[in-house]
């Protein structure tokens, strides 16, 4: 991984690629990497979909070892949804494969003369770009097969579905999972319309030859990986909550708490919880000869996933997540699991976020053009999206876009971006976290429950209401550093409990580089790393009032608890001073 | 949701299942069954005495309670009342997850909606209905033993259950003496009328 594949998609006479050493990039893996590109190499005023915009692909700085659970990718660019700069995180194959191919980031930079639509084919003899016009709208798992079919079963791809294409606000980057099945999906913040305004339909990578990357010390990097997974294996959340019921295990428990935004975040409990819950859908799943617990890549022993199936025991998508279940199920008061797994994967197939598609869906029924409720009115939109009708660009176009053309005030967004499935009204350090996130309303911005063990930022009293601006903004700081490594972001919560499984993932990344990075060191890096992030976004024309809930958190209140969004503006803009 | 004891129903709703088919009951504990038990004691106190649950279960599998929809940190600082609503989950996932576990680092993210400490003399000790709800691992531990005893559901509970899970006519029911036909069930005008179950696996 000491490469750095360059292609200029708007050069003339064609794409044009380079490899360059990783120069003042050495180092850096991940977010880190795709921050670091963005933030140095894009300008922050430009147009997302324009030329100087660039799409940076980089697996994370563990991926393509042996260390378990390193196989997260992250997608950077400037984010057509928000405006500002973008991470988008996700599982699947293909940060393990690039990087075993040598590759520590691909960056798509440019803008094709005409509208031809191209592939990029990678392996271990080089980088093969060819105009393929046949694959214009395919949907992905249409797509996918026909790469199989050029190209074998051993291969790992990244592509846009015609969401994608038509640039939608919404648009994901599909990642095929072990089953080459393109469920894996860097969904927030429309990276699928960038990679689409450069005109690349879909990258197939293979490995085949490539082995695993070696690391500085072996011996080090081997027991270290041992006591990794034995920390993550006695966990009772990674060891055995979301193995046995996936992230979804959190409806009935968000629900409880009176935090599960319902009716388009109208009040905090579903009728219907239990229906979509996490422990029915495990049921469900097993009943009908499918899975509850599956990994999305090779290496994964947490195993969140699933593989759901129809009434006929046929497969219908892989297990939908908390946060989709939510946004098509309580935000548009749906509690039809089999609806929500249809949906789940009508959006993959298209390319669309599930947490923006839900959230706009939710926001268009407010605006009267479903009954919420209607699962079969939703799936039809969905249709409309794939179609690229007027009605479906502007749903594919996220829900602030769905909220003005629907002339409809309760909006859960910030800076563009949907809000998931947390009301900020209930828990409302995570509120802080969406508003002030560099990435627009997101709750893996703040997701790396390690501060503690980290002891970022010093030593905060957790039972002090005031406490909340410093937790999120060191909670911030730690999943910053973390999604610079390539690791899932759910081996936080072992590593909450157990500072051993912490200096295992020290012991790692300095075994395998030969470094002696200790906490202090991890919380610098998730400095930097935001610091770049911050800096990209007030070029870009953010300043201190993008950083706010929308207005209905501070006037409606939320029942069962009624209550309403308290933070202050001015603590607030103290999340940033450190 | 309150009940009084006297109004119970006395016809129990026999429910005969198979192992296999079991788990699909389990929806039961997650909307909440009713169970009769001594209350106006601490939460501890309901948890240990009540539920007979050991002190080892509840510190190894019991890190996330709401006490009518308010997360708990304090067992012995909550008290449980007549008609008060209980949820019992193990440790969850995400921030969020971590942050509604009890006396969790990040505790304070949820204040707003957190337990308070009630006063220990405010209800009486006596007989009460309580709404238990078993969430995840919990339910799985749990949950058939529950089921296996006598407990309470509202009838519309019943009819949202038979409808989305639908259990087939080869799990016998009887109501009483007489067989009962899952098609035919409507919770009537009362939702909140009572049901007394009890589940045996066959």
């Amino acid at each position: 991984m000491d490469k750095i594949l360059r292609i200029d998609m708007g050069a003339e006479g064609g794409p044009k690629m380079t490899e360059e050493p990783l120069g003042a990039y050495a180092g850096f893996g991940g977010r880190a990497m795709t921050s670091a590109v963005v933030s140095k190499e894009v300008p922050p005023l430009c147009h997302p979909l324009g030329a100087e915009n660039k799409l940076v692909i980089a697996p994370g700085l563990l991926s393509g070892t042996i260390a378990s659970m390193s196989g997260r990718l992250s997608v950077g660019c400037k984010s057509p949804l928000t405006g500002g700069i973008k991470e988008s995180n996700a599982g699947g194959q293909a940060a393990q494969v690039l990087a075993r191919l040598g590759y520590a980031a691909i960056i798509l930079e440019g803008k094709p003369h005409g509208d031809d639509l191209y592939k990029i084919f990678i392996n271990a003899e080089g980088v093969k770009i060819t105009v393929d016009n046949s694959l214009k709208m395919l949907p992905n798992y249409d797509l996918v097969d026909k790469m199989k079919q050029q190209h074998g079963e051993k291969i790992t791809c990244l592509s846009i579905g015609p969401a994608g294409e038509m640039k939608m606000g919404a648009a994901s980057i599909a990642v095929t999972d072990m089953e080459l099945r393109p469920t894996r999906h860097a969904g927030r913040g429309g990276v699928g319309a960038v990679m689409g305004a450069k005109g690349v339909k879909v990258i197939v990578l293979d490995d085949t030859g490539m082995k695993m990357r070696p690391p500085k010390d072996p011996e080090k990097f081997k027991e270290a990986n041992k006591n990794w997974v034995e920390g993550l294996k006695k966990h009772p959340v990674t060891g055995q909550g979301l193995p046995a019921y996936g992230t979804n295990v959190l409806t009935n428990v968000l629900n409880e708490a009176g935090g599960y935004p319902t009716y388009n975040f109208k009040q905090g409990r579903f009728d219907g919880a239990s229906r979509i819950s996490g422990e029915t859908q495990a049921e469900t799943e097993t009943a009908r000869g499918g899975s509850a617990t599956h990994g999305c890549h090779r290496g994964c022993i947490i195993q969140c996933s699933g593989t759901y199936n129809d009434k006929d025991g046929h497969f219908l998508t892989k297990q939908p997540e908390y946060e989709t279940v939510w946004s098509h199920g309580g935000q548009c008061g749906n509690a039809d699991l089999d609806s929500i797994a249809e949906m789940d994967f009508i959006e993959d197939n298209y390319g669309l976020d599930t947490i923006e598609m839900g959230v706009a869906l939710g926001v268009a029924m407010e605006g009267g053009l479903l009954e919420f409720g209607d699962a079969q009115g939703a799936i039809k939109m969905l249709h409309e999206v794939g179609k690229g009708t007027p009605l479906g660009r502007i749903l594919g176009n996220g829900a602030a876009f769905t909220g003005k053309a629907f002339g409809v005030e309760r909006v859960p967004v910030v800076k563009g971006q949907a809000m998931p499935a947390y009301d900020p009204r209930a828990v409302q350090g995570i509120g802080v976290t969406y508003a002030t996130s560099t990435m627009g309303a997101d709750h893996t911005a703040g997701y790396a429950v390690a501060t503690n063990i980290l002891s970022v930022g010093g030593k905060v009293d957790p039972l002090k209401p005031e406490g909340q601006v410093e937790l999120s903004r060191n909670l911030q700081i730690a999943t910053a550093a973390i999604d610079a490594t390539g690791m899932c972001l759910f081996i936080a919560f072992a590593v909450l409990d157990q500072p051993e499984t912490f200096q295992a993932l020290l012991d790692l990344l300095n075994a395998f580089y030969g470094l002696s990075l200790d906490a202090d060191g991890v919380v610098t890096l998730g400095k930097t790393i935001l610091k770049m992030e911050r800096d990209f976004n007030i070029g870009a024309g953010f300043t201190a009032e993008h950083d706010r809930l929308p207005r209905f958190f501070k006037t409606e209140k939320f029942p069962p608890h009624n209550v309403v969004f308290e933070v202050t503006d001015e603590d607030l803009d103290k999340v940033y001073n450190w | 949701m309150s009940v009084k004891i006297e109004s119970l129903p006395a016809a129990e709703l026999q429910i005969l299942v198979d192992a296999p088919r079991y788990p699909q009951f389990l929806q039961l504990v997650q909307q909440g069954i009713i169970l009769r038990r001594q209350v106006g004691c601490s939460l501890r106190s309901f948890l240990l005495d009540q539920l007979r649950l050991s002190p080892q279960f509840i510190e190894e599998n019991i890190q996330t309670i709401f006490l009518d929809g308010k997360p708990v940190d304090d067992l012995d600082r909550a008290h449980v009342k007549d008609g008060c609503t209980l949820a019992l989950s193990a440790a969850m996932p995400g921030l969020v997850g971590a942050t509604m576990r009890r006396g969790g680092f990040y505790a304070s993210l949820r204040a707003q909606i957190s337990h308070g400490p009630d006063d220990p003399n405010a209800s009486a000790t006596a007989q009460g209905c309580v709404t238990i709800k078993f969430f995840n691992n919990v339910a799985h531990l749990l949950g058939k033993a529950f089921l296996q005893d006598t407990f309470f559901i509202t009838s519309k509970n019943l009819e949202d259950f038979i409808r989305w899970s639908r259990p087939t006519d080869d799990i016998k029911a009887f109501l009483g003496e007489k067989p009962f036909d899952w098609k035919a069930f409507r919770a009537g005008n009362s939702n909140d009328e009572l049901v007394r179950v009890r589940l045996k696996i066959v």
